[in-house]
């Protein structure tokens, strides 16, 4: 009998029905598409903004002090500290691999070009590797450096050119010393042969780049790295993250160690690599942190504002159809209903009503938040299932929190007068 | 010259629901004419007819030489306006505005408010001391008469009353019917709806209806004539 | 008399009246903050970003060592401008990178800089970490340099080349390494959006000058601010959108709501066009205070998430007041509008028989 006075209830008036599921749905539409891209668009910006390059850069432990201008190293080569290459996959095995978007290693030699000091630097461009997990990952600086550009072809990385010599030299340098791509150059000792023109903007258009094996074997140094540099994704750094870890407590550090702030992924490294040391590039990292800080904040603010709007909207809603329907109830006391029984009937219509709008918005703003997750990232949205179940919920929550107080006014009114009007 | 007729008007809803079936009548100036019958037989349609809420499916109605069918929906406001006058059984009055206003909004539709007019009209149905009251403060009867004043108020050629007394007890079912009487005594033409014999007796002509279709006519003349221990109202 | 009912119709409905106009006012306050918002959202993005320093390089053409110092007047026309010179000066018997800068003009550049102690006055002297380890430096303490003992100020840590450098008064620096008035190059930063346009001009004005746009600077800025603007951009209309629709199903459902009313005054004689012009009436005063409100609401809550988030207050309110008016008003007249349709279409017959 219950069911079936709310089915009639709800259908006897299905504009009034409709209306009210619509205002709940629009809210709920809102509501979910904001939070939708809210808990994206961290993940989205840092990538954006890991096109600058590495944000940690990892030396050797015992380095002594670098003597480089505009990326020439003026000190002689012996003796010099390292890495060793072996070490490297060890990178995507911290727990924290999947936020280590890319990483090149660096070993370079200073050679005399003309009257000039010039580095040749020996790298991976992009490089196939199998770390410990088994599956075979690539990175290099292409991957590290996706705003560098060559004209001509990049240096192929794969292993069987091992004995191949080649160079890509920058465009600046290119410009002065009159080289094109195809063009070949004298180096320690060997002809190389000019695959491409890289251009940078930065001081990699005077250097040379080539294999990291090659330099390696033409300057005996086989199996060694001078510096290491890391691009990662992070979460900025807040009070948390800047306490010195030795000090925190047991809890304190597992949260720490957890949570990918910059230095906790350097940390990390640095329990990879012994011998080696990490160290945040503040340019990048500092920048990065505070910006995603503040993207993250206004689109909290701005999802908070919506959400407060959305449940506005529901409880305007709801609270007008009960106010409408004060002659409904009157005639319900009148056929001698409890106020209980009214009161059942009432939330449960709501809760339908609450629920399905819900339901519907929910979904309708998981559609609408992925059309601007791809419009704007080019990326599907990541909604975590949670999302919508917990709109739902709170679309019947504020459904029949909103239905409380004028259900309750109305359940105390004189019956006679309530009916007169019909 | 009938001031009100209906030419074979079938007004239909649905292709199994004929509410009135290819029926004609006439209805004379300051005739009062009772269309009676059961519910569901069509009554209250050919009120909505009359009154221009509702277009028939089928045939003529013309009032005052005009077919309302052809008129546009601006053309049948002014007519609501000016050429009728409605009574609801449930009365209808706006119920947040006093028996006063309830009165000057017609007026208002119709041409310029005028209070003292309005006031007038009420004292005539025996509310003047009641002008000021909302419609909740006042009793199924006081209401009726409000009602009946607000339709009175633009000197309507025609009154259409739907169950003017049905929801009203014995003793304000006769105000309300005396007040119909000396508006027909002033020559308005009457067209009312009921279901009750009594309610009916006292106009000049009862129609019968039933399911969609006229029935019977009895002019109140050859019910005396027919049964004259009847009493004479 | 119209005025009369009005009035007296809303005072009779006034909770519903009073929901509606709290919901209308919640709409609009919310899609005049996110207008606010989003209209200012690229400046303030931008202004960030400067933190990332220098977005161009000139250095000497053809490969010479240095450039001069003249040229910053001509950098100084399209941005904020630094000179750095280089030089190799042996500490302690060993070699060291000494770098030279003006430190008035290298503080907008460095602001990611972290600087234990103080940046150096004229006579002293700011040192990598990394020199400051290596020679066991602190700030205050004092360092021999060609034959003049200066005063550390602080040590800088900045993950970069800096770190193995030391940095003085490029005047001393000059001095030291006896360049005269020449600088290594020149960092500059320009407004991101006329980067292209200050290389080009710089290039013409500046002949004996290579000019470089540091493209992992510029690309990645240029990227985040536009992912970042087209996101608002989406999200305010969706808002607008979706408060639009509330709005007109809110007072759809209000003219819904009276529709025996309406379906009275109809029988009665009321015209279309009266009657909607009562609904419109009414409808419009609520609306008009919603949204007027709303926009109060709004534009105060954009400059307070502007504070509270980027800690510089709300730009040029006054660019953003005409699309915010335009947005109130349209949703004003929409509520309007959206019942008309309604009210024309509710038929006396129907409503009166108690349907």
């Amino acid at each position: 009998m219950f069911l079936r006075l709310l089915v009639r209830s709800l259908a006897r008036s299905p504009r009034r029905s409709l209306s009210m599921a619509a205002a709940v749905a629009l809210a709920s539409a809102i509501t979910t598409a904001m939070f939708g891209v809210l808990l994206d668009i961290g993940d989205r910006v840092s990538r954006e903004l890991r096109r600058l390059g590495a944000n940690l850069l990892v030396s050797p432990q015992s380095a002594a002090l670098a003597v480089q201008i505009g990326g020439v190293d003026y000190r002689p080569l012996a003796g010099a500290a390292w890495i060793p290459d072996s070490a490297l996959p060890r990178l995507k095995s911290t727990f924290w691999r999947n936020n280590i978007t890319a990483f090149a290693p660096f070993l370079p030699v200073t050679v005399e070009l003309g009257d000039r000091k010039t580095a040749v630097v020996g790298t991976w461009f992009r490089r196939q590797f199998a770390p410990a997990s088994g599956e075979t990952l690539s990175t290099g600086v292409r991957d590290l450096n996706p705003t560098w550009r060559v004209a001509g072809n990049w240096i192929e990385d794969r292993l069987a050119d091992a004995g191949a010599r080649e160079i890509l030299v920058g465009s600046a340098l290119a410009r002065r010393a009159a080289l094109r791509p195809g063009d070949r150059l004298r180096l320690l000792g060997e002809d190389f042969l000019v695959r491409g023109l890289l251009d940078t903007g930065g001081e990699e258009d005077d250097q040379i780049f080539t294999r990291l094996e090659t330099v390696q074997s033409l300057t005996e140094r086989p199996g060694q790295v001078a510096r290491v540099q890391v691009g990662a994704l992070t979460k900025p750094e807040d009070a948390f993250a800047r306490q010195d870890p030795k000090r925190m407590t047991r809890e304190e550090y597992d949260r720490w160690y957890c949570t990918p702030y910059l230095s906790s992924i350097a940390h990390q490294i640095q329990e990879q690599i012994p011998a080696a040391v990490a160290r945040p590039i503040r340019r990048a990292a500092e920048n990065e942190g505070r910006i995603l800080g503040q993207v993250r904040l206004l689109m909290l603010l701005v999802c908070l504002a919506a959400m407060i709007a959305a449940g506005l909207m529901i409880w305007s809603a709801t609270a007008s159809s009960v106010l409408e329907r004060r002659g409904e109830i009157a005639l319900m006391k009148a056929l001698g209903a409890s106020d209980g029984r009214i009161t059942a009937l009432f939330a449960s219509q709501a809760g339908f009503v609450g629920a399905s709008g819900g339901a519907l918005g929910a979904a309708a703003g998981a559609a609408l938040g992925h059309f601007v997750s791809l419009a704007v990232f080019a990326l599907p949205l990541d909604l975590p299932p949670l999302l919508p179940v917990l709109v739902i919920l709170a679309a019947v929550a504020v459904s029949l929190v909103g239905s409380a107080a004028p259900l309750r006014a109305s359940l105390s009114w004189p019956v006679a007068p309530a009916l007169k009007q019909g | 010259m009938a001031l009100i007729e209906l030419v074979e008007v079938t007004k239909r809803y649905s292709d199994a629901l004929r509410a009135l079936d290819q029926v004609s009548l006439r209805i004379d100036p300051g005739e009062w004419v009772a269309i009676l019958g059961p519910s569901g037989s069509g009554k209250t349609t050919l009120l909505n007819l009359l009154g221009g809420l509702d277009q028939p499916s089928e045939g003529q109605v013309q009032v005052d030489g005009a077919d309302l069918g052809r008129l546009n929906r601006r053309q049948l406001a002014r007519y609501r306006a000016e050429t009728v006058g409605f009574v609801f059984q449930q009365f209808h009055l706006i119920p947040y505005l006093t028996a006063l206003e309830n009165v000057m909004v017609a007026q208002y539709f119709h041409s310029l408010t005028d209070e003292a007019e309005a006031r007038r009209a009420l004292e005539k149905v025996g509310l003047g001391d009641r002008v000021r009251h909302l419609p909740p403060q006042l009793s199924g009867g006081e209401q009726q008469r409000v009602s009946i004043a607000r339709a009175l108020i633009n000197q309507p050629k025609i009154l259409l009353a739907d169950e003017p007394t049905g929801n009203l007890d014995a003793a304000n079912e006769q105000t309300v019917l005396e007040i119909l009487d000396a508006v027909h005594r002033e020559g308005h033409t009457i067209l009312m709806v009921t279901h009750d014999e009594t309610v009916g007796g006292r106009a000049d002509r009862r129609v019968y209806l039933e399911h969609g279709r006229v029935a019977g006519v009895v002019s109140r003349e050859a019910r005396l004539k027919f049964f004259p221990l009847e009493p004479i109202s | 008399m119209w005025l009369r009912i009005v009035g007296k119709a809303m005072r009779d409905r006034w909770p519903r009246v009073t929901l509606a106009l709290a919901a209308l006012t919640v709409a609009s306050g919310l899609s005049t903050a996110l207008l606010a918002l989003y209209a200012d959202i690229e400046s303030k993005l931008r202004g960030q970003f400067r933190g990332y320093g220098a977005n161009l390089v000139l250095s000497a053409a053809g490969g010479a060592p240095t450039l001069p110092l003249s040229a910053l007047a001509e950098a100084d026309r399209h941005g904020e401008a630094a000179p750095i010179l280089y030089s190799v000066q042996t500490i302690r018997g060993e070699p060291v990178v000494l770098a030279g800068t003006d430190f008035r003009r290298i503080e907008p550049l460095s602001q990611y800089w972290e600087v234990r102690g103080q940046r150096p006055a004229a006579g002293e002297a700011l040192v990598g970490v990394a020199v400051a380890e290596r020679f066991q430096l602190r700030p205050g303490d004092s360092l021999d340099l060609g034959g003049e003992s200066r005063p550390i100020s602080g040590v800088v840590v900045t993950g970069g080349p800096e770190d193995s450098q030391i940095l003085l008064p490029i005047q001393d620096a000059a001095r030291l390494s006896g360049a005269g008035e020449q600088a290594s190059l020149i960092a500059l930063r320009v407004p991101a959006v006329a980067v292209e346009q200050a290389r080009q001009r710089l290039a013409q004005a500046l002949p004996g000058v290579e000019v470089r746009v540091l493209r992992a600077v510029v690309e990645s800025e240029a990227g985040a601010v536009l992912k970042i603007r087209g996101t608002m951009f989406l999200l305010t209309l969706l808002v607008l959108a979706i408060t639009i629709l509330s709005v007109a199903n809110n007072f759809g459902a209000m003219v819904h709501q009276r529709r025996v009313e309406i379906g009275i005054l109809k029988a009665i004689g009321g015209g279309d066009g009266r009657l909607a012009g009562w609904f419109a009436a009414e409808a419009a005063a609520v609306a008009l205070a919603g949204s007027l409100a709303g926009f109060l609401l709004g534009t105060l809550a954009a400059r307070a998430l502007t504070w509270q988030i980027f800690r510089q207050p709300a730009g040029t309110a006054w660019g953003t007041l005409p699309a915010a008016l335009a947005v109130t008003v349209a949703v004003a007249v929409l509520a309007v509008v959206a019942p008309l349709n309604r009210i024309r279409a509710i038929q006396p017959a129907v409503i009166l028989r108690g349907e």
